[in-house]
């Protein structure tokens, strides 16, 4: 057996305490980071130190801590997916509270019943001035309720387009953080520093990223850290790439992202190449889903809904006249003279004097007719009136004798969609527009009156509008009570409800998918909190472990201490022998 | 299972948290009754919601509209009642001058004007506004005898309604479905031009003693005006039971819509309550747990 010196035993303690001096440090630095987020509790390794085959002593080779990294892949992905659900869920239901509350209803439904209940007194008031008066009044508040829920939907597509901007702010900074981050760690990992504690600041980072968006990564033989979008464009290579987003603005219904190119919106770029498509989960992936596809498809049921009870009204009101007749009576639909004109049926047009008693009636036979100016011709050729196309391609029909009015009879079929002639000029109609956020009351209303009275007749002496007729309004009136064909949207199959039918089935189908978006949220938030928490439940600190841990050292600390006393007592002894 | 100490402390935070959040939500419900304040809270109805509401709205209205349907209804029958009295005690008058115990033409001429006043003014009754006998719409007077154009002196065996102002349909009031209820008479009927002619042509007879003949004609022109007055009366009497009718059904529908819409929307309070105690209960053992975690520390039994 080899020999060993009183030095030898002096030397071997001496890398004991440092060993544990090392050991107390670490613990101390757990207790006191035990509330630290990301902080991750560290150990010490320590290692023999063998010196020609035999035992000396005691060193420290590192210090670190081994993360289960499959779990915290897990940990990652449900980060983004959490955070993903969590704002599709909070869109959904701000949308849903701009259509309607439990307590207050809907304001749409609301407008709609109330313009019922309007024309159903209109009707039975024999369309009185101040009863007319109270139906525009009322479809002008039901386009308005259309108009501002419209303007709601743009409004959370306009702040989910900023947040877009500033959740890409957030991102850049994270990446170049990272991209910092891995420098300090190839550093450390050249000079044999231990990384630990930067490696715990990665995590957090990659962690608030993975909320932003969903990513991939991986870390190089050098330690140094790669980030992929999980669309897989590369974020963080040798260096961060940087992205670049310039908000739109005000969103209106027209504005949106083409994923091809040519978009009113822009795409989010990296070195000018867009990659918004690559951008998926997260925050960002569901602000792009909210402001490119689940806002648009409830602008587009507004749009199908009011387009839908619009056409249903003109269809009605345009087969009416105003009581007295009006002297002119002007298209809101623009046409031009060369277009082809393909129709079919009779249309009669009468003038009648102040009492409503046809004084002259001209019958066109519609299939008789090719372009819109042969048209606007034959309509200047019947007796008593004079027809024109005026500068804004709106056909314009004027009695010629003052004190008589113009009235359109007969049933006719125009076009593509099977309208009445009076439908598709735009004659007599009472609502314009082309969608929810552009939806108004036609002008002509205020200028030629509310249509009242389906003439009862276009013989001449006859009377065409009898005195206290409301059959126009009663039209109106079935219009909102009948099923209505209503178009598809991308989220509502098409379907014949009623005005109000309608109303609600969009209501309920925003309300249905706000409420799935809830649950999904509080779904996805239980898994990353599971997962979350098993992450940091294993690597995190236990104060308690680490106050056992700490007395252990402080034995070890007394015990080596004991040795080197032991040691000296030994020296002294010898030397007192040599003495 | 090794547990970090602070995500232990957090989670069990968390879950008192969730808990607490949880006994706020049955507070409101306690407090509002709703089952909740948004409408992604009712488990899929929202839509049903919104239709009830509007559907009651509606019912509400159309009944409001049918009671004064029915209330013009029913005075246009109690009216016209008085017109078949006033046409009656003109006949037997008439009679009597026919068979020669009335003799002075001018009596009877005075009292055929004092008819042709009265029954003028009941055609022209009004209720809030609304003339009783005007058609649709109608708010002003419909009869009115000084009318130009009336002369039913000139052609005693043809009708003349050029007295009548109101309107040329009938009242009507807007129901579920394609046509509405019309609703009331007008005083531009058979009942009315006849008892209106008879009583005009009495009023403007000039012949001394009576004529006979003129007093024949008006006689049979006031049993056919009675006659088709009587016709009237039943139809008033048919659409007011059908506004009746209309009335129980739509209040007796609002009652079931209601009752559906607080089953949608409303929570039982006593369930409501219940809980509120279940969940105060499990708030409190929630912060008991978080209590006896925090205050155990092993450092406080090794020393």
């Amino acid at each position: 057996m080899a020999m060993t010196s009183i030095a030898n035993i002096m030397y071997t303690a001496r890398g004991g305490l440092m060993a544990t001096q090392t050991a107390l440090s670490v613990t101390s630095t757990n207790i006191t980071n035990a509330k630290t987020i990301g902080y991750t509790a560290k150990s010490t390794d320590i290692a023999t130190t063998v010196v020609g085959g035999q035992a000396t002593g005691v060193m420290v080779v590192g210090i670190g801590n081994a993360v289960n990294t499959a779990l915290m892949r897990e940990v990652m992905g449900a980060t983004s997916e959490s955070a993903h659900d969590a704002t599709l869920a909070a869109y959904a239901e701000g949308i849903l509270n701009a259509l309607g509350t439990t307590d207050s209803g809907s304001a749409l439904e609301t407008a709609l019943s109330d313009l019922m209940s309007v024309l159903g007194e209109a009707v039975n008031a024999g369309g009185s001035a101040q009863s007319a008066a109270d139906v525009t009044d009322a479809l002008e508040t039901w386009a308005a309720t259309l108009r501002d829920t419209s303007q709601a939907v743009q409004a959370s597509r306009t702040t989910a387009d900023t947040e877009i901007a500033e959740t890409v702010d957030d991102i850049n900074a994270l990446l170049s953080g990272l991209d910092d981050l891995n420098d300090e760690i190839a550093r450390a990992t050249a000079t044999g520093d231990p990384t630990a504690d930067l490696l715990d600041s990665q995590r957090v980072m990659l962690e608030t990223l993975s909320g932003l968006v969903d990513i991939t990564y991986f870390t190089t033989g050098t330690g140094e850290l790669r980030v992929y979008s999980a669309g897989g464009t590369p974020l963080l290579t040798s260096s961060a790439q940087t992205l670049s987003y310039t908000p739109f603005g005000r969103m209106t219904a027209d504005a949106a992202y083409d994923p091809s190119g040519g978009g009113t919106v822009q795409g989010i770029e990296v070195h000018g190449t867009d990659i918004t498509a690559a951008l998926s989960g997260g925050t960002l992936g569901a602000l792009i889903t909210a402001r490119d596809t689940t806002l648009p498809a409830i602008q587009e049921g507004l749009d199908a809904l009011a387009m839908g009870i619009a056409d249903a009204l003109n269809a009605a009101a345009s087969k009416a006249t105003p009581v007295p007749a009006p002297g002119t009576l002007t298209g809101t639909t623009a046409v031009a003279g060369a277009d082809p004109f393909s129709g079919s049926g009779i249309l009669s047009v009468a003038a009648v004097d102040a009492d409503g008693t046809v004084v002259s009636s001209t019958d066109i036979d519609l299939s008789t007719i090719a372009t819109h100016a042969d048209l606007v011709a034959a309509l200047d050729g019947a007796a008593g009136v004079s027809a024109t196309l005026d500068a804004n391609g709106h056909v314009v029909i004027t009695a010629d004798t003052a004190g008589t009015g113009v009235v359109l009879a007969g049933e006719t079929t125009v076009g593509a969609n099977g309208w009445g002639l009076a439908h598709a000029l735009g004659i007599n109609t009472v609502m314009s527009g082309t969608g929810a956020s552009d939806l108004a009351v036609a002008e002509t209303v205020g200028s030629q009156g509310l249509p009242v009275a389906i003439p009862a007749s276009t013989t001449v002496g006859d009377t065409a509008l009898v005195k206290g007729d409301t059959s126009g309004l009663q039209a109106l009136w079935t219009a909102l009570d009948d099923p209505i064909a209503f178009d598809a949207t991308s989220t509502m199959t098409a379907a014949e409800r009623s005005a109000i039918g309608q109303t609600a089935a969009l209501i309920d189908d925003v309300a249905d998918r706000a409420s799935a978006a809830g649950d999904a949220a509080s779904l996805s938030a239980q898994t990353y909190a599971t997962l979350s928490n098993s992450f940091t439940n294993a690597h995190g600190v236990n104060v308690d472990e680490e106050s056992a841990k700490l007395l252990a050292l402080e034995q070890s600390y007394q015990s080596v201490s004991q040795i080197i006393s032991t040691a000296q007592d030994m020296f002294d002894s010898l030397v007192a022998m040599m003495n | 299972m090794r547990v970090s100490t602070s995500t232990m402390q957090a989670t069990l935070l968390a879950q008192a948290m969730r808990v607490q959040s949880d006994f706020s939500t049955a507070l409101v419900q306690q407090g509002s009754e709703l089952k909740s304040a948004t409408l992604s809270g009712l488990n899929g109805a929202a839509g049903t919601a919104i239709s009830l509401e509007s559907d009651l709205k509606a019912s509400a209205h159309l009944v409001s509209e049918a009671e004064n349907a029915k209330a013009l209804v029913d005075t246009a029958y109690g009216t016209l009642a008085d017109i078949v009295d006033v046409i009656e005690t003109a006949k037997v008058d008439i009679a009597a001058a026919i068979n020669g115990t009335i003799t002075d033409t001018g009596t009877l001429q005075t009292s055929a004007d004092g008819w042709l006043k009265t029954v003028a003014s009941l055609f022209n009754t009004d209720v809030g506004g609304r003339a009783v006998f005007g058609g649709n719409g109608a708010t002003a007077a419909p009869v009115d005898l000084n009318d130009p154009a009336y002369d039913p002196l000139s052609a005693p065996a043809l009708p003349d309604g050029d007295y009548y102002q109101g309107a040329g349909t009938d009242r009507i009031l807007m129901v579920d479905g394609d046509t509405g209820l019309t609703y009331g008479v007008r005083a531009d009927g058979d009942g009315a031009e006849k008892t209106l002619r008879a009583l005009s042509l009495l009023a403007g007879m000039t012949t001394n003693p009576p004529d006979t003949a003129l007093m024949q004609d008006a006689y049979d022109l006031l049993d056919d005006a009675a006659t088709a007055l009587a016709t009237d009366q039943e139809a008033l009497s048919g659409q007011s039971k059908k506004l009746s009718t209309l009335i129980d059904s739509q209040t007796e529908f609002q009652l079931y819509a209601e009752s559906a819409l607080d089953s949608i929307t409303k929570v039982d309070v006593a369930a409501a309550t219940a809980t509120v105690a279940q969940h105060e209960a499990v708030l409190q053992a929630s912060f008991s747990a978080l209590s006896s975690l925090t205050s155990i520390s092993l450092t406080d039994y090794v020393r």
